[in-house]
């Protein structure tokens, strides 16, 4: 069988090859590539200020909502039953959403942390893919 | 690490001068047009796979942490624009088999002295044009984006083995598409 030479070989052909294919192939590319990116990108959906502010702090916002949840059931106290009286002396975390009207229903500062975990999880995944 | 030449324009666009990105849509779009048409052989659906790499490598900025050069990352993104469009097509690509023994091959500098440079490059595309998509991309990262084995393993995901091989094999079907094209050039160097 004839002996064909590999381009390990022969250099010369292999830098021949290299310089004909780009010769060859690499034309410029219309203006109407640019042109048409430019339109394009200009088109995309710009997020306001605020909302590119959410979406790159989000993780920092998140854990801080998180943490000012878990600090205030501490410091205010989980109520000692889910359903206290609004005549109950001692004020707590739950009690003071109910009476200020942000919850329905005395609920536990657990459930309002979980809730509002959860609320800000989607709120943000929803955000973030805009 | 390696140093990436398109840090500088990239760090712009991060700071808000978006504009910035006409360099890159400069610097990229014809070396993008004949990686896409490999896969794509019709002119203006290659340029459709080049505009939606360029925005979909756009809004993937973010994402870029400079693991890679940014060329082989976006690269990465005009070989999968172009795989999603053939497969949009129903057209996957081709294997062709071909004879083992010519899987070595080498480039004879006479036989491309003896052609006039418009007549070789006419030659050349219309046998990199005849070429399986397979083949024929692994030729123009090698040899037309100048991009090294393990880029181009980053680039198809294909095993370095399997890159080898195809170089080689693609290297063949192209010698043997220009022999075709212009049989005299084999006669002439055989005899």
């Amino acid at each position: 069988m004839t002996h064909i030479p590999s381009n390990d070989e022969h250099p010369d052909g292999e830098r021949l090859l290299r310089s004909s294919l780009q010769r060859a192939l690499l034309k410029p590319a219309p203006e109407s590539i640019a042109r048409a990116v430019q339109a394009r990108l200009a088109a995309l959906p710009t997020p306001s200020p605020w909302l590119r502010g959410l979406m790159r702090y989000g993780g920092v916002v998140g854990v801080t909502v998180l943490l000012a949840a878990v600090i205030m059931v501490v410091v205010i106290g989980e109520p000692t039953s889910a359903t206290p009286s609004v005549a109950m002396p001692d004020r707590t975390f739950t009690s003071v959403l109910h009476e200020i009207a942000l919850v329905p229903t005395p609920v536990s500062a657990t459930t309002v942390c979980i809730i509002v975990f959860l609320l800000y999880g989607f709120l943000s995944t929803e955000l973030s893919r805009r | 690490m390696q140093y990436d030449p398109d840090a500088t324009t990239l760090q712009l666009i991060r700071n808000g001068m978006t504009d910035a990105y006409a360099q890159i849509v400069q610097r990229y779009a014809a070396r993008a047009l004949s990686l896409a048409s490999r896969f794509v052989r019709d002119q203006q659906a290659a340029e459709d796979v080049v505009q939606d790499a360029f925005v979909r490598a756009y809004t993937a900025l973010p994402s870029f942490h400079g693991d890679a050069l940014f060329s082989t990352w976006f690269y990465r993104i005009v070989y999968n624009t172009a795989m999603n469009a053939v497969q949009r097509q129903r057209r996957q690509p081709e294997l062709t088999e071909i004879d083992e023994d010519s899987l070595a091959v080498w480039t004879d500098t006479d036989m491309f002295a003896q052609l006039e440079a418009a007549e070789l490059d006419g030659l050349i595309r219309e046998a990199m044009d005849a070429i399986p998509p397979l083949y024929a991309v692994v030729l123009d990262l090698f040899y037309v984006q100048d991009r090294r084995y393990d880029e181009i393993v980053a680039i198809t995901g294909m095993p370095l083995g399997t890159v080898k091989t195809r170089l080689n094999r693609g290297r063949a079907l192209l010698r043997s598409e220009l022999l075709q094209r212009c049989p005299e050039l084999f006669s002439e160097r055989t005899s």
